[in-house]
């Protein structure tokens, strides 16, 4: 899968950035806990967070940390979700709640920094909001969940955290509010399109949204030098195999 | 119960308060997670963080109203680590009654205590003092790299003295000195003053765990509200272990009992009576005493007020505690 060209050194910096900060006791994360992640796992916080940053090019040490937390957060809700499988060793059961914790740990820390303190509340909110989607998700468990319970599932467990990217992102970046509305609109299409084709139960919320994602990037493309939005949009395209449909959105930003 | 109530009798209005606020603040609207949040706040707890903010408060520009979040956050962060740790352990009892997980599985106890975290935080972030969230956030980390160490050594039976210490210092010890310390700096004590009450509370939490170590060994299951020998049972090696381990003349034997993975509830007896036998429990109890001393003895620094004579009570206390 191809990576966004633009954002490529910072994104490696917020690899290694991780990687140090997750170092415990000379053992990594990875070899701690097996957890399997895809490209879009690994970088899509990221780049969310980077490309948008890559708009105005403004504050990039400061968009580098908060690509980090956002992939913390991202993270740690992750590895803590291990705990739902069946069957689940008790070593992974074990370290997928303690390593979960320390991420949060980790995300809260990065967030004290001066410039990323005042967005703290929004963070906490957002840790709340994830964790009703996983009681939502597990109150219906036995239930055949319809496509509007589903939606609002992911909604909260995903789409609000790519949101949160997007806005935070579009602020640090300088943009104007009806700009930030915009791309806040465009990632959190994005984060339902992306929890929706992870699952595969309903196909037509990953069509919708992809549309909706499309159209919010159209409408920005006159006003704002969007080519990094466009680029993450062809990458998170093909992290989820789309088929004609997706081929037909990108050739326009091709 | 009545002793500790007796040492917080300065606080116990304010205590009162706390609780009254803790119950406001965790009924929240999803209905799962405020039945289990309401769960975990009537199993009870001996409330012994806030307790400590609330009395290092008392030394200093003692104002409830600033001190109220950072205690509601501290004990929430407390219930919040509680919660995961039975996950972790795979605990079925706490405090007498099934644990979350017990009652509502995994999935739900992770949510929650993910949930309660955030709650804290929304606390701690309220105040708008970025110096506190960051002494928060600091140790949220270190404990979870002590919780992560002590599931990476657990059956290491080659531990020592020093690698315990790591464990415990960020398990427990850490929480304790920053419930002290926030207590202090909220209240504008200055640097020497948040110092001797962070140290203080720092050894308190070392002492704290430590006789919790010797209880789960020593304790009547009844009046301690879960089994004993959980930690043999988990290979968590602690301290009267690894002297019994170091001294006992059946150190063989022992250190066969400690390593296996799957034991026997013969075996779990046999290593209780061995590691009782080897002396362990009263060399442990010797270097709780050396922390109880070491954390009171810098407080006579401070005002004569009965707060702090509460706290010498409160560190014996913990030293004498048979729960």
């Amino acid at each position: 899968m191809a990576l966004v060209n633009c954002i490529e050194s910072e994104l490696n910096e917020v690899k290694s950035q991780i990687a140090k900060e997750t170092q415990f006791k000379s053992s990594s994360l990875e070899e701690l806990l097996e957890y399997e992640m895809n490209g879009l796992d690994r970088h899509l916080f990221p780049a969310i967070v980077l490309t948008i940053g890559k708009i105005t090019e403004d504050n990039r040490e400061v968009n580098i940390s908060l690509a980090s937390i956002f992939q913390y957060v991202f993270l740690a809700h992750s590895i803590h979700r291990l705990v739902d499988k069946e069957d689940v060793k008790a070593s992974t059961r074990q370290y997928s709640v303690l390593i979960g914790d320390f991420l949060f740990g980790q995300t809260f820390y990065k967030i004290c920094d001066e410039s990323l303190y005042k967005y703290a509340w929004e963070f906490v909110k957002v840790i709340e909001t994830i964790n009703e989607g996983v009681i939502m998700r597990w109150r219906l468990k036995d239930k055949t969940m319809s496509a509007k319970d589903y939606s609002i599932i992911i909604s909260k467990e995903r789409a609000a955290l790519t949101r949160l990217a997007g806005r935070l992102a579009a602020k640090v970046a300088g943009l104007k509010e009806p700009y930030q509305q915009r791309i806040e609109d465009f990632c959190y299409s994005i984060g339902m399109a992306w929890a929706a084709w992870e699952e595969n139960i309903y196909t037509s919320i990953v069509h919708e949204y992809l549309i909706n994602a499309k159209r919010y990037l159209d409408e920005l493309k006159d006003s704002l030098p969007i080519r990094p939005l466009q680029e993450f949009f062809y990458f998170f395209c093909q992290g989820i195999n789309q088929d004609i449909k997706g081929e037909e959105l990108l050739l326009n930003i091709k | 119960m009545h002793q500790q109530k007796k040492v917080f009798k300065e606080v116990t209005i304010d205590l009162g308060k706390v609780e009254k606020e803790l119950e406001k603040f965790l009924r929240v609207d999803d209905p799962i997670l405020a039945q289990t949040c309401i769960y975990l706040l009537k199993a009870g707890g001996k409330r012994m963080r806030p307790g400590f903010t609330l009395l290092s408060g008392k030394f200093f520009d003692y104002n409830f109203e600033k001190l109220l979040p950072v205690a509601m956050a501290l004990e929430i962060i407390h219930m919040a680590t509680l919660v995961h740790d039975d996950v972790v352990d795979a605990s079925l009892t706490r405090r007498g009654r099934p644990t979350l997980s017990a009652a509502w599985g995994n999935s739900v106890s992770v949510a929650t205590g993910d949930f309660l975290f955030a709650k804290a935080l929304e606390m701690i972030v309220k105040i708008d003092n970025i110096e506190v969230s960051k002494e928060l956030a600091k140790v949220c980390i270190q404990m979870g790299r002590g919780e992560i160490q002590q599931i990476k050594s657990s059956y290491d039976v080659d531990q020592d003295f020093k690698q315990y210490l790591y464990r415990i210092k960020r398990k427990t010890a850490l929480l304790i000195g920053l419930c002290c310390k926030l207590g202090a700096m909220v209240s504008r004590a200055d640097k020497r003053q948040i110092w001797i009450l962070s140290t203080y509370g720092h050894c308190l939490g070392i002492a704290f765990q430590i006789v919790d170590d010797i209880l789960d060994i020593t304790a009547d299951s009844k009046i301690l509200g879960k089994p004993i020998g959980g930690d043999i049972r988990q290979g968590i090696m602690t301290l009267p272990m690894i002297y019994a381990l170091k001294y006992s003349p059946d150190q063989s034997r022992i250190r066969e009992l400690l390593h296996k993975k799957n034991k026997t509830e013969g075996e779990v007896e046999e290593a209780i009576y061995l590691i009782k036998k080897s002396g362990g429990i009263e060399k442990s109890r010797k270097i709780v005493d050396l922390y109880i001393e070491k954390g009171i003895k810098n407080l006579k620094e401070l005002p004569d007020i009965p707060s702090r004579k509460a706290l010498i009570e409160l560190a014996r206390f913990v030293a004498e505690r048979s729960y």
